[in-house]
């Protein structure tokens, strides 16, 4: 995303944080703040984050949290409008593309796709350019990637 | 919203043509042709010494014609898409094609006694395509910001090419004028170390870095062991060239058979990097892929790799032998049996992805488009496959026996693999969306 205020993939690693002795609460308040209305913040934490998993579920958040590795978490935080994720982690080169580029031609005036992809789609982004879609990717710990995909000039 | 402005993304104007890469990929099934027929009509001649005209012929045929020819049109390709380095002047690659093609075919009629006299300038076309190729392929992979273990690889290879035609011009005046620069075998085992393990053995990495987890969804490759691959190959590489410099400026001016005891030393870290650890680490990566179909061009893969450790073991035995069937061998199995079978096994990839790429992918959606998998049915590779793994055996037994109906047989084979892959590679290129 170029100037836009609100982003539609964020990551933010707390881990160093919590190594310090901070709460890293505020910073992920703030970096939901600066989340799209249907974006995804990729949340990296020392562990389970049980409270905050709590309080964002009140607060409408959808969050999927996945244990990657001793002092190593992945927490996805879903807003409500955040589309289903499609999952074309599986599939070799060039299928992702070819998946992307026939589910694109259902996506809705205001609609936004999201994927997952075996990693970040280079290829793919010259042809989104080309349908002038607008995207974001994000490279997750695993080397897979996220993309977010929407109609220029539909962003918030 | 539009792209993340710090991303790194491939523009479709730096992406070169279709007809670059494919030209360079048409042209090598003639080289695999070239030599089976030469094996045809030579029945056994080429199987007595590695030293005979004919020998060299068949050698270049291969290296030059076959791998050199895909590479030079793999690298136009990879350059911009893979390290984001567009190369300037593309037009120039039909120029590097012609003077390549023509240099190997003149150098191979020379060779195999059809048309003498010129030998020595078929070398300086082969080097002057080697040059313009190296000033705009070179130039923009030396240049390139992007960093990482593919590019260092490219850039080594490049560099290897560069000392691999420098090497070659100088042994073929040797040949030809009879004033070779010093102990041939010592100067001919530093310009096969050069070719085989830093051009095409520094490439085959960088590609594998690249392509295998792409295609064959494997778990990235550790960039640790890339870093050990590599570091063995340079290592392998600088040292036997230092001996060789030491050896022609003066401070180590020994006898040429120390120098190339040395130097074959030096080698060593090279051969374990590129036929011993690059092909356990990358079979070890395909016990790994996250879906388990087989395709025909993982069997290539696999095959090729397998067989870089026999060609490690054969180049040992060809050191320390007399017998010139384990120098032929050990050619046999480095050209057509690694990297041949590595090559074969990556076209019958790369092909089918760029013509849907450039020629289909962008209507995806807009009108029927074909799935990549069905552009190549898979039996057709395993044709190719067949035909490449018998013609290999066949070679080794006539390598042994020395057996003329075998080695005519082993050409019958090459013909019919180079023959099968320009069909498919034809059927491929013509293949269009239809925009009716």
């Amino acid at each position: 995303m170029n100037s836009d205020k609100y982003s539609p993939l964020l990551t933010l690693d707390v881990r160093p944080l919590i190594e310090q002795g901070h709460d890293p609460l505020e910073e992920i308040l703030q970096a939901l703040d600066r989340l799209s209305s249907d974006g995804l913040l990729l949340l990296i934490t020392p562990f389970r984050p049980g409270p905050l998993i709590t309080l964002l579920q009140e607060r409408g958040y959808r969050l999927y949290a996945t244990e990657l590795g001793p002092d190593h978490w992945q927490v996805e935080i879903h807003t409500a409008t955040t589309p289903e994720i499609a999952d074309y982690r599986n599939l070799p080169t060039p299928e992702p593309l070819e998946q992307v580029l026939t589910r694109l031609t259902t996506l809705s005036a205001n609609g936004a796709f999201l994927a997952r992809v075996p990693r970040v789609p280079t290829l793919l982004l010259p042809l989104l350019k080309e349908r002038q879609l607008d995207w974001a990717t994000l490279e997750t710990t695993d080397g897979s990637a996220l993309i977010y995909i929407k109609r220029a000039g539909n962003a918030e | 919203m539009s792209p993340l402005p710090d991303m790194n993304y491939l523009s479709l104007d730096q992406a070169p043509p279709l007809e670059i890469p494919a030209a360079f990929f048409l042209t090598a099934p003639f080289a695999v042709m070239a030599a089976g027929g030469l094996l045809l009509w030579t029945d056994a001649t080429a199987l007595q010494s590695n030293w005979q005209p004919l020998v060299l012929g068949l050698t270049h045929l291969g290296t030059l014609g076959f791998l050199t020819m895909v590479m030079m049109g793999a690298l136009y390709q990879m350059s911009p898409v893979v390290a984001g380095a567009p190369i300037p002047l593309i037009r120039l690659a039909h120029l590097v094609q012609i003077l390549l093609c023509a240099g190997v075919s003149r150098l191979v009629l020379d060779l195999s006694g059809l048309w003498s006299g010129f030998t020595f300038g078929s070398f300086v076309l082969i080097a002057l395509a080697v040059l313009l190729f190296l000033a705009t392929v070179g130039f923009a992979v030396s240049t390139t910001n992007t960093r990482g273990e593919t590019v260092s690889g490219m850039r080594l290879a490049l560099f290897c090419l560069l000392v691999m035609m420098l090497l070659g011009l100088v042994m073929a005046r040797g040949f030809f004028d009879g004033v070779f620069p010093g102990a041939r075998g010592f100067w001919v085992q530093i310009h096969l170390s050069t070719a085989l393990l830093g051009w095409v053995g520094g490439l085959i990495a960088a590609v594998s870095w690249q392509v295998v987890p792409m295609f064959y969804l494997t778990t990235p490759i550790n960039p640790f062991k890339k870093k050990a691959v590599m570091g063995m190959t340079v290592l392998g590489i600088i040292l036997p060239l230092g001996i060789l410099l030491l050896q022609q400026t003066g401070p180590a001016s020994t006898g040429g058979w120390v120098a190339a005891n040395a130097a074959a030393l030096g080698t060593l870290p090279a051969v374990l990097g590129v036929w011993l650890l690059h092909p356990v680490f990358i079979l070890q990566n395909f016990q790994q892929r996250r879906r388990k179909h087989l395709d025909a061009s993982l069997l290539f893969w696999q095959a090729g790799l397998c067989i870089a450790p026999v060609t490690a073991i054969c180049a040992g035995f060809a050191y320390f032998s007399h017998d010139p069937r384990w120098v032929l061998l050990f050619g046999w199995l480095a050209i057509w049996g690694w990297a041949g079978m590595i090559v074969h096994g990556m076209l019958s990839r790369i092909i089918p992805f760029l013509v849907w790429f450039h020629r289909f992918a962008p209507y995806i959606g807009r009108i029927p488009v074909p799935a990549m998998r069905k552009m190549l049915p898979d039996v057709r590779t395993k044709l190719g496959l067949g035909c490449h793994l018998i013609s290999l055996l066949l070679g080794i037994l006539a390598i042994a026996t020395r057996d003329p109906w075998i080695a005519r047989a082993t050409g019958l084979l090459l013909l019919a693999t180079g023959i099968n892959l320009l069909h498919w590679m034809i059927q491929l290129f013509r293949q269009r969306p239809d925009l009716s």
